[in-house]
């Protein structure tokens, strides 16, 4: 779980260009919209995309989202109990 | 037309953000392809609005920013840009992404951003502006399409300010491109007097220059708009010179009333050809300053043309590495571009 959340926040920071951010500065437990990271919707389709290519991973229902993409570390359990 | 200029702003391959010293070390650069010089954008635009900004985005962003601050504006009535070919690294992007996964897995912010009008809307966004938006995408000739249009808006909105603006990116595919169609000038051909060009080929260039204009002088005035005029085809040297004196009688103007000339003498000896020969027969007794061997050659560099004319005209000053022992008034300067010898303009920018 720890390399598949610390592979999760450089991916993050690539996808969504985040060049000042450090994979250190990103608390895998805190908020990723909003506080935290402070993303936006975009960068919500950004991560749909980021899970479904790297992963194979498509979310089926769309109100699973928001738990989902909760933090980096409920992104990591969503992808080890889901990846096949 | 009177148009004035209240602001300017200018990102190019050459040092422009530092006006003060106005192109003191400028330098013709034998290359053929001429970046520009972009300044610390985290001084401009805060750093989580830049992450998705493209290249373009930026030096459009930043060039308006710093007009907007000379005429000492934060909103206008109307934003209104040029590009020849937009956003081009993100339509670029884009586009490969959908060949690399089979029209799956697109990414939202290269589509977004991929549009020729996003500079426009990304500007109007920072700055909260609601008013008319428009972007013109008509090769060589889009920047003077997005001035005639601000010419029009003022007429019609008197009291107004309007932000207009010429921006285009040199990007790697593009660039190879070109090259492999042979339009890139041979690094072994470049000389530094563009004029002497005896083999064909440009060097490649970008850019954003914008202007703050109205219809109003002030005191952040720096010069004026006379008049500009654009021509889709120009049948030969006679057309041209008939086409000037129709554009300069308009304006009440002769030859002997030019002060400068700024020729858009891209360097290839064919496309120089017609404007190489007005030069010689018309303004043999006027200076001469050529442009695109500092800017390179695109399709919005009468946009740096007009940056670099105002500039002269607001200091009363024609650099020295442009030109040495210059003494006389400089009241009128007329810029003749072209572009790939089919897209020809004129604008008269002078004193006031």
């Amino acid at each position: 779980m720890e390399n598949l959340i610390e592979n999760l926040k450089k991916q993050i920071i690539e996808q969504l260009n985040l060049a000042e951010v450090k994979p250190y500065d990103i608390d895998a437990s805190a908020p990723l919209f909003g506080e935290g990271l402070g993303l936006d919707s975009i960068d919500a389709l950004e991560l749909i995309v980021l899970l479904e290519k790297n992963y194979g991973l498509k979310i089926q229902e769309p109100k699973d989202a928001k738990n989902i993409f909760q933090s980096v570390k409920t992104l990591a359990e969503y992808i080890s109990s889901h990846k096949k | 037309m009177v148009i004035y200029i209240n602001g300017t702003g200018c990102i190019s391959h050459q040092n422009t953000i530092d006006v003060d010293t106005f192109l003191g070390n400028s330098q013709i650069t034998c290359q053929p392809l001429l970046l520009a010089q972009e300044p610390d954008y985290k001084d401009y635009v805060p750093a989580n609005m830049l992450r998705r900004m493209s290249h373009i985005i930026k030096m459009g962003i930043v060039a308006a920013k710093i007009s907007l601050q000379q005429a000492e504006l934060e909103n206008v009535d109307a934003i209104i840009t040029g590009t020849g070919l937009g956003c081009f690294e993100d339509t670029d992007k884009f586009l490969k992404t959908i060949i690399e996964n089979n029209e799956q897995l697109l990414t939202p912010t290269s589509f977004i951003q991929s549009t020729h009008n996003t500079v426009a809307g990304q500007i109007a966004l920072l700055i909260k502006c609601h008013n008319y938006n428009f972007t013109y995408t008509q090769q060589g000739l889009s920047f003077e399409s997005a001035l005639i249009d601000a010419d029009m808006f003022l007429n019609e909105n008197k009291n107004s300010n309007v932000l207009v603006g010429g921006l285009d990116e040199a990007i790697q595919p593009y660039y190879d491109l070109l090259v492999k169609a042979g339009h890139i000038k041979k690094q072994e051909d470049i000389i530094t007097e563009i004029e002497k060009n005896k083999t064909k080929g440009f060097c490649l260039g970008e850019g954003a220059s914008f202007f703050v204009l109205s219809n109003q002088k002030n005191k952040t005035t720096k010069a004026q708009i006379k008049g500009v005029k654009t021509y889709a085809a120009i049948k030969g040297s006679d057309d041209l010179k008939n086409q000037l004196a129709i554009f300069l009688q308009e304006l009440n103007l002769s030859i002997n009333d030019i002060s400068l000339l700024l020729p858009g003498n891209s360097g290839d000896v064919e496309d120089d050809k017609i404007l190489n020969e007005n030069n010689k027969q018309l303004f043999s007794k006027t200076d001469i300053v050529y442009f695109k061997n500092l800017c390179g050659e695109f399709f919005t560099a009468s946009a740096f043309a007009l940056w670099l004319a105002s500039t002269i005209v607001e200091k009363q000053r024609i650099p020295k590495t442009l030109m040495h022992n210059n003494n006389k008034e400089l009241k009128n300067i007329l810029i003749i571009n072209q572009y790939r010898n089919t897209e020809y303009s004129f604008m008269c920018v002078s004193s006031c």
